[in-house]
């Protein structure tokens, strides 16, 4: 039954990215689009360049954040037993920002268009590794003081981030744009720099998937069970964090995905990680791929940051959810 | 069922931030024996437990389960033999019995591995024993706490440990829980379980325990059958209470009868 729910969401999933290729302001139907991709004898050097080049690289590194901040937003909120943890709950995001905004305020955005992602996964790195120092007492770290270092490392970090933009003058523009997330530069590039980050995350999270599960009884039950909780927490901590910040550098600051997708999962599958999981990766990648298409297309020829539109649609739907559940997030539907 | 011979206490000291609570505890339980620990709040009983699930590592001093020393034994290693229950398990995840119970299977499996037929009929007999079977669709988090503590229970079973830690297992349950609860441990110690329970209850450890250890600010002030622990003196030096011990008309157990003070 679970493995039911979880095929169809990938068969969603797979006619969320064949539908998205065809949407957009030069309009190809999707048995253009088979044929593009099967069809040997077919040929429009037109047709291909917007499918190949453009719109199937920005589908595909859609979906890859998308599942990175819904698999993260999962594990954190196991980690924490906390229904209001999200990826970015630890710092990592404004950390990217400050890292994306130094390239840009700095100029250096303009010398190659790899410094943004290069330097917000640089000092999102940093900031992790600090909050990880910080949250360390005698050798363990509790999930209490993880969480409140990571609030605090955030909040400073907000203010450097107020004080660049503040000075930011000129490329107050692109620098605002790219907090708010968005596809607008999406690469075969940046598809091959997030895929290992991607695959990698979500295989190591499954390995781990049984041991959340023990963790949400509390970490003494679950060391009765023979897990190792800190060694799980940390190995945790760190590869979400990647995850997290590899999705951010190209892509930018896009919220609420990693709050509610995992919560939309809950209602379908249940509890259990190891079907929670790779659900959640999957239904990320299909919510971002729509607020994406949502995003390009409702202004076009312009188009909107796509962190807009998942707060647009995702908050009002939080609220719905919270009203529906009252204090319960974790039941199940 | 492969017993386990003893589990051995040896001079354990132990403690959180604030120095040792634990002052050179030694003592051997052997199979199929049920030992009780009582003592005042704060003598020690719930940090021993930790000691002996591997959760607090001593100042000093060993604990061998078997033969073998638990530090030199892995989380997962110690849980194929040590099943721990603790008083109350707060639950705020909607898992269903069944997936509570399956859990118990965590310490056989390895990394990649899925729980197999064995494990689903291990944990279908361990929720047959604590008669929660009938409940293994029910969500965790709508159970009565008596319910939801056989649950436990069951999980604990299904670990299919050979030494079973409980820590005052019944103080949130009514009285006939409580009995149905020691009633099912006491039957499993007849199968060689060494179950060492933390009770405040001395009644109910009374009626149930082999010997029974009591703590005080650390130290074992007294260790031995309820006979000769469960005395007028030693409710006056160990609780500060008065009380009448008479023998129990049934089962010939010391019967604890508390005074107005």
């Amino acid at each position: 039954m679970k493995g039911f729910k979880l095929s169809s969401l990938l068969l969603i999933l797979l006619i969320t990215v064949l539908v998205s290729i065809a949407l957009g302001s030069i309009r190809i139907n999707v048995i253009t689009i088979m044929r593009i991709f099967f069809d040997t004898h077919y040929y429009n050097a037109a047709q291909e360049a917007i499918i190949l080049k453009i719109r199937l690289p920005r589908v595909l590194l859609a979906m890859m954040v998308g599942g990175c901040l819904g698999t993260s937003g999962c594990i954190m909120q196991g980690l924490f037993r906390n229904p209001m943890a999200d990826p970015f709950i630890l710092g990592v995001s404004s950390g990217a920002g400050v890292g994306a905004a130094v390239a840009i305020v700095s100029g250096l955005a303009l010398t190659s268009i790899y410094f943004v992602p290069l330097l917000a996964f640089f000092f999102s790195t940093i900031t992790i590794c600090a909050v990880y120092t910080i949250a360390q007492t005698n050798g363990t770290m509790s999930v209490e003081t993880l969480l409140l270092s990571g609030i605090a490392m955030s909040t400073f970090l907000s203010a450097v981030l107020s004080f660049l933009i503040y000075v930011s003058e000129k490329w107050l523009h692109s620098l605002y744009f790219w907090l708010m997330g968005g596809f607008g530069t999406a690469s075969w590039t940046y598809v091959f720099l997030l895929l290992p980050f991607t695959g990698g995350g979500i295989m190591v999270s499954l390995l781990f998937s049984r041991d959340l599960n023990a963790i949400l009884l509390g970490e003494e039950t679950a060391q009765h069970l023979g897990v190792e909780v800190d060694a799980v927490k940390r190995v945790l901590v760190v590869m979400t964090s990647l995850m997290t910040g590899a999705a951010v550098s190209v892509s930018g600051i896009i919220g609420f995905v990693g709050l509610v997708v995992p919560h939309m999962v809950r209602i379908i599958v249940g509890p259990d990680h190891r079907i929670l999981l790779p659900s959640s990766a999957v239904l990320g990648g299909i919510f971002m791929i729509w607020a994406d298409n949502v995003a390009r297309t409702v202004i076009s020829p312009s188009e909107l940051p796509v962190g807009v539109v998942t707060a647009f649609f995702g908050a009002p739907f939080f609220i719905y959810l919270l009203r529906k559940k009252r204090g319960d997030m974790f039941a199940k539907g | 069922m492969i017993c386990l011979q003893k589990v051995r206490v040896q001079h354990i000291h132990a403690g959180y931030n604030l120095g040792d609570v634990l002052q050179d505890i030694n003592f051997t339980a052997r199979e199929g024996e049920f030992i009780g620990v009582i003592g005042p709040n704060g003598s020690g009983k719930s940090t021993l437990l930790h000691v002996m699930s591997k959760i607090l590592k001593p100042t000093c001093g060993t604990v061998y389960l078997g033969d073998v020393e638990i530090e030199s034994m892995k989380l997962k290693e110690v849980a194929r033999i040590l099943a721990v229950i603790p008083q109350d398990s707060p639950m705020t995840f909607s898992f269903t019995v069944s997936d509570i119970v399956v859990m118990g299977r965590n310490p056989h499996l390895t990394l990649f591995q899925f729980e197999g037929k064995e494990d689903i009929e291990i944990a279908r007999k361990a929720m047959e024993a604590t008669d929660t079977f009938h409940l293994r669709d029910r969500v965790i988090t709508n159970l009565s706490g008596g319910e939801r503590q056989r649950v436990i229970i069951a999980r604990a079973l299904a670990q299919s440990p050979k030494v079973l830690l409980l820590d005052e297992p019944t103080a949130n349950l009514d009285i006939r829980h409580q009995i149905e609860i020691f009633d099912l441990v006491k039957r499993l110690t007849e199968e060689g379980l060494i179950v060492i329970c933390a009770i405040h209850d001395l009644n109910l450890a009374s009626l149930y325990s082999d010997r029974l250890i009591v703590l005080k600010e650390g130290n074992v002030l007294a260790f031995g059958n309820p006979e000769k622990v469960l005395t007028v003196k030693n409710m006056r030096e160990i609780f500060g209470v008065e009380a009448i011990v008479q023998s129990h008309p049934v089962e010939n157990s010391p019967l604890v009868i508390l005074m107005r003070s």
